[in-house]
Protein backbone atom coordinates (compact mmCIF):
# COMPACT_ATOMS: atom_id res chain seq x y z
CA UNK A 1 0.00 0.00 0.00
CA UNK A 2 1.38 3.44 -0.89
CA UNK A 3 1.40 6.03 1.72
CA UNK A 4 -0.97 9.11 1.45
CA UNK A 5 0.32 12.72 2.23
CA UNK A 6 -3.31 12.56 4.13
CA UNK A 7 -2.58 9.55 5.96
CA UNK A 8 0.73 9.40 7.11
CA UNK A 9 2.14 5.69 8.40
CA UNK A 10 -1.12 4.78 9.86
CA UNK A 11 0.38 1.56 10.82
CA UNK A 12 4.30 1.99 11.48
CA UNK A 13 4.60 0.80 7.50
CA UNK A 14 7.57 3.55 7.33
CA UNK A 15 9.13 2.26 10.52
CA UNK A 16 8.71 -1.56 9.59
CA UNK A 17 10.34 -0.81 6.25
CA UNK A 18 13.05 0.75 8.01
CA UNK A 19 13.76 -1.63 10.23
CA UNK A 20 13.65 -4.20 7.47
CA UNK A 21 16.33 -2.21 5.65
CA UNK A 22 18.51 -2.07 9.12
CA UNK A 23 18.42 -5.94 9.16
CA UNK A 24 19.09 -6.60 5.78
CA UNK A 25 21.93 -4.10 5.82
CA UNK A 26 24.22 -6.15 8.79
CA UNK A 27 27.36 -4.47 8.71
CA UNK A 28 27.25 -2.11 5.78
CA UNK A 29 27.08 0.97 8.17
CA UNK A 30 29.10 0.31 10.68
CA UNK A 31 31.58 3.95 11.17
CA UNK A 32 34.73 4.56 9.45
CA UNK A 33 37.56 5.86 11.95
CA UNK A 34 38.46 9.48 11.59
CA UNK A 35 41.78 10.16 12.41
CA UNK A 36 42.88 13.38 14.40
CA UNK A 37 45.72 14.26 11.13
CA UNK A 38 42.81 14.37 8.79
CA UNK A 39 40.61 16.49 10.63
CA UNK A 40 43.85 18.77 11.39
CA UNK A 41 44.75 18.86 8.02
CA UNK A 42 41.23 20.35 6.91
CA UNK A 43 41.31 22.91 9.73
CA UNK A 44 44.23 23.95 8.18
CA UNK A 45 42.71 24.17 4.69
CA UNK A 46 39.73 26.21 6.05
CA UNK A 47 41.83 28.37 8.19
CA UNK A 48 44.02 29.15 5.26
CA UNK A 49 40.66 30.21 3.01
CA UNK A 50 39.09 32.13 5.36
CA UNK A 51 42.71 34.16 5.59
CA UNK A 52 42.33 34.21 2.06
CA UNK A 53 38.60 36.13 2.12
CA UNK A 54 38.81 39.31 3.50
CA UNK A 55 38.58 42.60 2.37
CA UNK A 56 36.58 43.96 0.11
CA UNK A 57 35.16 40.91 -1.88
CA UNK A 58 34.95 39.10 1.44
CA UNK A 59 33.18 41.66 3.08
CA UNK A 60 30.42 42.04 -0.44
CA UNK A 61 30.24 38.10 0.06
CA UNK A 62 29.18 37.69 3.55
CA UNK A 63 26.95 40.27 3.48
CA UNK A 64 23.27 38.89 4.22
CA UNK A 65 21.90 37.57 0.80
CA UNK A 66 18.68 40.01 0.83
CA UNK A 67 21.70 42.86 1.48
CA UNK A 68 23.81 41.03 -1.80
CA UNK A 69 21.17 41.20 -4.03
CA UNK A 70 19.78 44.63 -3.21
CA UNK A 71 23.20 46.38 -3.69
CA UNK A 72 22.60 44.93 -6.79
CA UNK A 73 19.67 45.77 -7.75
CA UNK A 74 20.58 49.64 -6.14
CA UNK A 75 23.09 49.87 -8.57
CA UNK A 76 20.99 48.64 -11.69
CA UNK A 77 18.77 51.40 -10.82
CA UNK A 78 21.24 53.85 -10.01
CA UNK A 79 22.92 53.34 -13.24
CA UNK A 80 19.48 53.50 -15.22
CA UNK A 81 18.78 56.69 -13.17
CA UNK A 82 22.29 58.10 -14.19
CA UNK A 83 21.22 57.56 -17.42
CA UNK A 84 17.82 59.16 -17.45
CA UNK A 85 19.87 62.20 -15.87
CA UNK A 86 22.50 62.35 -18.21
CA UNK A 87 21.24 61.51 -21.43
CA UNK A 88 17.25 61.02 -21.64
CA UNK A 89 16.07 60.04 -24.30
CA UNK A 90 14.69 63.21 -26.51
CA UNK A 91 11.39 61.26 -27.06
CA UNK A 92 10.62 61.01 -23.90
CA UNK A 93 7.46 63.01 -23.10
CA UNK A 94 5.76 61.85 -26.38
CA UNK A 95 7.04 58.00 -26.03
CA UNK A 96 3.78 55.76 -25.51
CA UNK A 97 3.87 55.92 -20.99
CA UNK A 98 2.30 52.17 -21.03
CA UNK A 99 4.88 50.37 -23.03
CA UNK A 100 7.45 52.26 -21.07
CA UNK A 101 6.37 51.22 -17.78
CA UNK A 102 5.88 47.48 -18.93
CA UNK A 103 8.93 47.19 -20.78
CA UNK A 104 10.97 48.75 -18.00
CA UNK A 105 8.89 46.60 -15.65
CA UNK A 106 10.04 43.36 -17.10
CA UNK A 107 13.63 44.48 -17.86
CA UNK A 108 13.44 45.11 -13.65
CA UNK A 109 11.47 42.05 -12.94
CA UNK A 110 13.84 39.69 -14.52
CA UNK A 111 17.16 41.77 -13.34
CA UNK A 112 16.00 40.78 -10.19
CA UNK A 113 15.18 37.13 -10.88
CA UNK A 114 18.38 36.61 -12.42
CA UNK A 115 20.29 38.45 -9.89
CA UNK A 116 18.59 36.18 -7.36
CA UNK A 117 19.69 32.91 -9.06
CA UNK A 118 23.45 33.81 -9.71
CA UNK A 119 23.16 35.13 -5.91
CA UNK A 120 21.57 32.29 -4.83
CA UNK A 121 23.01 30.82 -1.55
CA UNK A 122 24.01 27.33 -0.71
CA UNK A 123 21.98 27.10 2.61
CA UNK A 124 18.80 27.07 1.04
CA UNK A 125 16.83 24.00 -0.56
CA UNK A 126 18.15 23.38 -3.82
CA UNK A 127 16.23 24.69 -6.39
CA UNK A 128 14.96 23.21 -9.53
CA UNK A 129 17.43 22.51 -11.88
CA UNK A 130 15.40 24.17 -15.05
CA UNK A 131 15.33 26.99 -13.17
CA UNK A 132 18.57 28.50 -14.37
CA UNK A 133 18.03 27.68 -17.82
CA UNK A 134 14.81 28.78 -18.07
CA UNK A 135 15.93 32.65 -16.59
CA UNK A 136 19.05 32.54 -19.32
CA UNK A 137 16.14 31.90 -22.30
CA UNK A 138 13.79 34.33 -20.91
CA UNK A 139 15.98 36.54 -19.85
CA UNK A 140 17.81 36.79 -22.86
CA UNK A 141 14.60 36.61 -25.29
CA UNK A 142 13.20 39.27 -23.79
CA UNK A 143 14.65 42.33 -25.13
CA UNK A 144 14.19 40.79 -28.32
CA UNK A 145 10.42 40.27 -27.83
CA UNK A 146 10.36 44.01 -27.26
CA UNK A 147 11.98 44.83 -30.20
CA UNK A 148 9.39 42.85 -32.29
CA UNK A 149 6.45 43.76 -30.91
CA UNK A 150 4.56 46.26 -32.98
CA UNK A 151 4.98 49.75 -31.60
CA UNK A 152 2.28 52.56 -32.99
CA UNK A 153 4.81 55.21 -33.15
CA UNK A 154 7.95 56.55 -34.40
CA UNK A 155 10.42 58.09 -32.44
CA UNK A 156 13.93 59.34 -33.89
CA UNK A 157 15.04 57.60 -37.34
CA UNK A 158 18.33 55.28 -37.52
CA UNK A 159 19.34 55.81 -40.64
CA UNK A 160 20.68 53.54 -42.61
CA UNK A 161 23.92 51.79 -43.83
CA UNK A 162 27.08 53.49 -42.13
CA UNK A 163 24.45 55.59 -40.25
CA UNK A 164 22.55 52.57 -39.12
CA UNK A 165 25.46 50.55 -38.04
CA UNK A 166 27.38 53.45 -36.40
CA UNK A 167 24.24 54.11 -34.42
CA UNK A 168 23.82 50.47 -33.48
CA UNK A 169 27.64 49.94 -32.51
CA UNK A 170 26.94 53.34 -30.38
CA UNK A 171 24.19 52.09 -28.15
CA UNK A 172 26.07 48.32 -27.31
CA UNK A 173 28.94 50.36 -26.40
CA UNK A 174 26.69 52.68 -24.13
CA UNK A 175 24.64 49.01 -22.83
CA UNK A 176 27.76 47.74 -22.33
CA UNK A 177 29.30 50.14 -20.39
CA UNK A 178 26.71 50.62 -17.74
CA UNK A 179 26.14 46.98 -17.86
CA UNK A 180 29.51 45.70 -16.79
CA UNK A 181 29.35 47.20 -13.54
CA UNK A 182 26.27 44.86 -12.71
CA UNK A 183 28.13 41.73 -13.85
CA UNK A 184 31.65 42.70 -11.62
CA UNK A 185 29.60 43.11 -8.60
CA UNK A 186 27.44 40.14 -9.22
CA UNK A 187 30.45 38.53 -9.54
CA UNK A 188 31.89 39.87 -6.91
CA UNK A 189 29.25 38.62 -4.48
CA UNK A 190 28.75 35.43 -5.30
CA UNK A 191 29.83 33.11 -2.68
CA UNK A 192 30.55 29.87 -4.42
CA UNK A 193 32.68 28.78 -7.67
CA UNK A 194 31.54 30.11 -10.66
CA UNK A 195 30.40 27.75 -13.50
CA UNK A 196 29.87 28.47 -17.14
CA UNK A 197 26.22 28.73 -16.92
CA UNK A 198 26.10 30.99 -13.80
CA UNK A 199 28.71 33.27 -15.82
CA UNK A 200 25.74 33.52 -18.70
CA UNK A 201 23.45 34.25 -16.23
CA UNK A 202 25.73 37.13 -14.66
CA UNK A 203 26.13 38.20 -18.16
CA UNK A 204 22.33 38.12 -19.01
CA UNK A 205 21.24 40.70 -15.44
CA UNK A 206 24.35 43.13 -17.27
CA UNK A 207 22.43 43.11 -20.38
CA UNK A 208 19.23 43.93 -18.85
CA UNK A 209 20.73 46.58 -16.75
CA UNK A 210 22.06 48.11 -20.09
CA UNK A 211 18.70 47.27 -21.78
CA UNK A 212 17.40 49.31 -18.87
CA UNK A 213 19.74 52.57 -19.71
CA UNK A 214 18.62 52.16 -23.49
CA UNK A 215 15.35 52.48 -23.28
CA UNK A 216 15.36 55.39 -21.37
CA UNK A 217 18.61 56.75 -23.63
CA UNK A 218 17.91 55.81 -26.56
CA UNK A 219 15.33 57.31 -28.70
CA UNK A 220 14.66 55.01 -31.74
CA UNK A 221 12.29 52.73 -32.09
CA UNK A 222 12.75 51.14 -35.61
CA UNK A 223 12.60 47.58 -34.80
CA UNK A 224 15.82 46.71 -36.64
CA UNK A 225 17.73 49.11 -34.45
CA UNK A 226 16.71 47.83 -31.54
CA UNK A 227 17.75 43.97 -32.42
CA UNK A 228 21.24 44.99 -33.50
CA UNK A 229 21.57 48.02 -30.80
CA UNK A 230 19.65 46.91 -27.86
CA UNK A 231 18.92 43.50 -27.75
CA UNK A 232 22.47 41.92 -29.41
CA UNK A 233 23.48 43.36 -25.75
CA UNK A 234 22.18 39.90 -24.09
CA UNK A 235 24.15 38.30 -26.62
CA UNK A 236 27.29 40.02 -26.46
CA UNK A 237 27.54 40.18 -22.37
CA UNK A 238 26.00 36.66 -21.30
CA UNK A 239 27.93 35.08 -24.15
CA UNK A 240 31.28 36.96 -23.25
CA UNK A 241 30.95 35.97 -19.95
CA UNK A 242 30.34 33.01 -20.33
CA UNK A 243 33.21 32.79 -23.12
CA UNK A 244 35.24 34.24 -20.16
CA UNK A 245 34.37 31.31 -17.81
CA UNK A 246 35.22 28.83 -20.02
CA UNK A 247 38.58 30.06 -20.78
CA UNK A 248 39.23 30.83 -17.23
CA UNK A 249 38.13 27.44 -15.74
CA UNK A 250 37.00 24.65 -18.27
CA UNK A 251 34.28 22.59 -16.99
CA UNK B 1 21.09 9.29 19.95
CA UNK B 2 22.78 12.79 20.82
CA UNK B 3 24.05 15.35 18.14
CA UNK B 4 26.17 18.44 18.33
CA UNK B 5 23.20 20.39 18.69
CA UNK B 6 22.44 18.96 22.05
CA UNK B 7 24.00 20.75 23.94
CA UNK B 8 22.71 19.24 27.69
CA UNK B 9 25.94 19.26 29.61
CA UNK B 10 26.49 22.11 31.79
CA UNK B 11 28.38 25.00 30.30
CA UNK B 12 28.43 23.72 26.59
CA UNK B 13 27.02 26.28 24.25
CA UNK B 14 24.75 24.88 22.00
CA UNK B 15 25.54 25.17 18.23
CA UNK B 16 23.28 27.96 17.48
CA UNK B 17 24.68 30.31 20.59
CA UNK B 18 28.22 29.52 18.95
CA UNK B 19 26.72 30.54 15.79
CA UNK B 20 25.92 33.25 16.96
CA UNK B 21 29.25 34.59 19.01
CA UNK B 22 30.91 33.55 15.45
CA UNK B 23 28.70 36.47 14.01
CA UNK B 24 29.41 38.45 16.38
CA UNK B 25 33.45 38.38 15.66
CA UNK B 26 34.39 35.10 18.45
CA UNK B 27 36.50 32.65 16.09
CA UNK B 28 36.83 30.59 19.24
CA UNK B 29 33.15 29.82 18.48
CA UNK B 30 34.10 28.43 15.14
CA UNK B 31 37.07 26.38 16.42
CA UNK B 32 34.86 24.52 18.35
CA UNK B 33 31.95 24.54 15.58
CA UNK B 34 34.80 22.65 13.15
CA UNK B 35 35.30 20.22 15.91
CA UNK B 36 31.84 19.08 16.47
CA UNK B 37 31.28 18.89 12.80
CA UNK B 38 33.96 18.29 10.98
CA UNK B 39 34.41 14.42 11.88
CA UNK B 40 30.61 14.25 10.68
CA UNK B 41 30.56 16.03 7.88
CA UNK B 42 34.07 13.94 6.58
CA UNK B 43 31.49 10.71 7.68
CA UNK B 44 28.99 12.35 5.51
CA UNK B 45 31.14 13.08 2.55
CA UNK B 46 32.97 9.93 2.67
CA UNK B 47 29.78 7.76 2.53
CA UNK B 48 28.96 9.79 -0.74
CA UNK B 49 32.42 10.48 -2.91
CA UNK B 50 34.55 7.83 -4.43
CA UNK B 51 38.27 9.54 -3.72
CA UNK B 52 38.79 10.77 -0.02
CA UNK B 53 40.59 13.89 -1.44
CA UNK B 54 37.24 14.68 -2.64
CA UNK B 55 35.32 14.45 0.49
CA UNK B 56 37.95 16.50 2.31
CA UNK B 57 37.99 18.49 -0.28
CA UNK B 58 33.67 19.26 0.05
CA UNK B 59 34.22 19.31 3.71
CA UNK B 60 36.58 22.15 3.50
CA UNK B 61 34.10 24.41 0.88
CA UNK B 62 31.26 23.58 3.43
CA UNK B 63 32.82 25.42 6.59
CA UNK B 64 34.12 28.26 4.20
CA UNK B 65 30.31 28.89 3.24
CA UNK B 66 29.41 28.62 7.28
CA UNK B 67 31.83 31.50 7.15
CA UNK B 68 30.46 33.51 3.96
CA UNK B 69 26.82 32.75 5.06
CA UNK B 70 27.64 33.30 8.55
CA UNK B 71 25.24 36.66 8.33
CA UNK B 72 22.32 34.77 6.62
CA UNK B 73 22.18 32.10 9.50
CA UNK B 74 18.96 33.72 11.27
CA UNK B 75 18.16 33.63 15.40
CA UNK B 76 15.62 30.68 16.22
CA UNK B 77 16.98 28.41 12.95
CA UNK B 78 18.97 25.31 14.21
CA UNK B 79 22.49 24.93 12.69
CA UNK B 80 22.70 21.35 12.25
CA UNK B 81 20.16 21.05 8.66
CA UNK B 82 21.68 24.77 7.85
CA UNK B 83 24.99 23.32 7.34
CA UNK B 84 24.11 20.24 6.41
CA UNK B 85 22.11 21.81 3.62
CA UNK B 86 25.20 23.44 3.08
CA UNK B 87 27.13 20.13 2.42
CA UNK B 88 24.22 18.61 0.28
CA UNK B 89 24.11 21.84 -2.10
CA UNK B 90 27.81 21.60 -2.60
CA UNK B 91 27.61 17.58 -3.31
CA UNK B 92 25.09 18.10 -6.13
CA UNK B 93 27.42 20.82 -7.35
CA UNK B 94 30.47 18.67 -7.32
CA UNK B 95 28.52 15.67 -9.05
CA UNK B 96 27.03 18.54 -11.49
CA UNK B 97 30.58 20.12 -12.20
CA UNK B 98 32.11 16.64 -12.90
CA UNK B 99 29.23 15.40 -15.65
CA UNK B 100 27.99 12.68 -13.26
CA UNK B 101 25.41 11.71 -11.89
CA UNK B 102 25.49 11.15 -7.82
CA UNK B 103 26.64 7.42 -6.81
CA UNK B 104 25.06 5.77 -4.88
CA UNK B 105 26.31 6.35 -1.32
CA UNK B 106 29.14 3.84 0.45
CA UNK B 107 31.91 4.39 -2.60
CA UNK B 108 34.73 5.04 -0.47
CA UNK B 109 37.10 2.71 0.60
CA UNK B 110 39.76 3.44 3.29
CA UNK B 111 42.90 3.46 2.61
CA UNK B 112 44.12 1.57 5.74
CA UNK B 113 42.34 -1.50 6.73
CA UNK B 114 39.71 -0.15 9.56
CA UNK B 115 39.98 -2.30 12.89
CA UNK B 116 37.22 -4.16 12.60
CA UNK B 117 36.16 -8.03 13.52
CA UNK B 118 34.22 -8.48 10.03
CA UNK B 119 36.25 -6.11 7.11
CA UNK B 120 35.04 -8.79 4.47
CA UNK B 121 31.86 -8.96 5.58
CA UNK B 122 31.24 -5.25 5.75
CA UNK B 123 32.92 -5.19 2.34
CA UNK B 124 30.50 -7.47 1.34
CA UNK B 125 27.64 -5.70 3.20
CA UNK B 126 28.64 -2.75 2.14
CA UNK B 127 28.40 -3.54 -1.90
CA UNK B 128 25.19 -5.36 -1.49
CA UNK B 129 23.63 -1.62 0.04
CA UNK B 130 25.15 0.30 -2.45
CA UNK B 131 23.92 -1.84 -5.07
CA UNK B 132 20.63 -2.18 -3.89
CA UNK B 133 20.04 1.81 -3.36
CA UNK B 134 20.67 1.96 -7.53
CA UNK B 135 17.91 0.34 -7.85
CA UNK B 136 16.02 3.39 -5.80
CA UNK B 137 15.17 6.63 -7.36
CA UNK B 138 17.36 9.52 -6.77
CA UNK B 139 14.88 11.29 -5.00
CA UNK B 140 14.00 8.87 -2.54
CA UNK B 141 17.45 7.96 -2.07
CA UNK B 142 18.21 10.89 -1.25
CA UNK B 143 16.10 10.89 2.12
CA UNK B 144 16.96 7.95 2.60
CA UNK B 145 20.66 8.86 2.72
CA UNK B 146 19.77 11.88 4.97
CA UNK B 147 17.30 9.87 7.27
CA UNK B 148 19.26 6.55 7.71
CA UNK B 149 23.27 7.29 7.18
CA UNK B 150 22.93 10.45 8.46
CA UNK B 151 20.49 10.48 11.38
CA UNK B 152 18.75 13.81 9.88
CA UNK B 153 15.14 13.50 11.25
CA UNK B 154 11.95 14.42 8.84
CA UNK B 155 11.87 17.41 9.50
CA UNK B 156 15.38 18.78 9.08
CA UNK B 157 14.95 16.12 5.60
CA UNK B 158 12.11 18.35 5.02
CA UNK B 159 14.17 21.87 5.73
CA UNK B 160 16.87 20.43 3.60
CA UNK B 161 14.61 19.85 0.69
CA UNK B 162 12.72 22.23 1.07
CA UNK B 163 9.70 19.38 0.90
CA UNK B 164 6.56 19.45 3.50
CA UNK B 165 7.53 16.30 6.13
CA UNK B 166 4.41 14.74 4.58
CA UNK B 167 6.27 14.61 1.19
CA UNK B 168 9.64 13.50 3.04
CA UNK B 169 7.59 10.97 4.49
CA UNK B 170 6.13 9.38 1.55
CA UNK B 171 9.48 9.27 -0.55
CA UNK B 172 10.99 7.55 2.48
CA UNK B 173 8.59 5.19 3.04
CA UNK B 174 8.84 4.17 -0.65
CA UNK B 175 12.11 4.32 -1.04
CA UNK B 176 12.71 2.03 2.04
CA UNK B 177 10.28 -0.38 0.60
CA UNK B 178 12.21 -0.12 -3.13
CA UNK B 179 15.38 -0.36 -1.20
CA UNK B 180 14.06 -3.58 1.13
CA UNK B 181 13.00 -5.56 -1.47
CA UNK B 182 16.39 -5.10 -3.49
CA UNK B 183 18.31 -6.22 -0.27
CA UNK B 184 15.87 -9.52 -0.18
CA UNK B 185 16.35 -10.23 -3.65
CA UNK B 186 20.17 -9.77 -3.28
CA UNK B 187 19.87 -12.14 0.27
CA UNK B 188 17.85 -14.66 -1.68
CA UNK B 189 20.23 -15.07 -4.38
CA UNK B 190 23.23 -14.99 -2.40
CA UNK B 191 21.79 -18.07 -0.57
CA UNK B 192 20.77 -19.87 -3.69
CA UNK B 193 24.39 -19.25 -4.93
CA UNK B 194 25.90 -20.40 -1.53
CA UNK B 195 23.53 -23.24 -1.54
CA UNK B 196 23.75 -24.21 -5.08
CA UNK B 197 28.08 -24.13 -3.88
CA UNK B 198 27.19 -26.55 -0.81
CA UNK B 199 25.74 -29.35 -2.49
CA UNK B 200 28.66 -29.05 -5.20
CA UNK B 201 31.33 -29.24 -2.69
CA UNK B 202 29.57 -31.45 -0.52
CA UNK B 203 30.62 -35.03 -0.15
CA UNK B 204 28.49 -37.94 -1.69
CA UNK B 205 27.06 -40.35 0.47
CA UNK B 206 25.73 -43.99 -0.06
CA UNK B 207 27.40 -44.01 -3.40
Amino acid sequence: MSLQHDNLDPSGELDEEIQSCRQLAGTALDEQPISEAEVASVRHRVDGDIAADGGFKGMLRSLRTSRRLLTVVLLAAGLTSLATLAVPRVDLSDYPRDRMIWVMALFAVLTIAVGWRVLRPLHKPAASRWLGPVLLLVGMAAPFVVALLPLQYSGVPTGQGAEFAAHCAKCLTFGTVLGVPVLLLALAMRRTKLDTPTAALAGVAAGLTGNLTLQVACSTTDSPHLLLGHAMLMVLLGGAAALWQQVRSPS
Amino acid sequence: MATPGDAGRAGMKSDEELMAAYVGGDSSAFATLFQRYAPILMRVMRRQMRVQEDANELVQQTFLQLHRARNDFQQGRRLRPWLMTIAYNLKREHFRRKKRRPEAPLEYEPEAAPESRHPLERKADRERLRAALETVPEGQREVIEMHWFEDISFPDVAQMLGLSVSAVKVRAHRGYKQLRRALEAMAAADTSVEGAAASVTAPVSGS
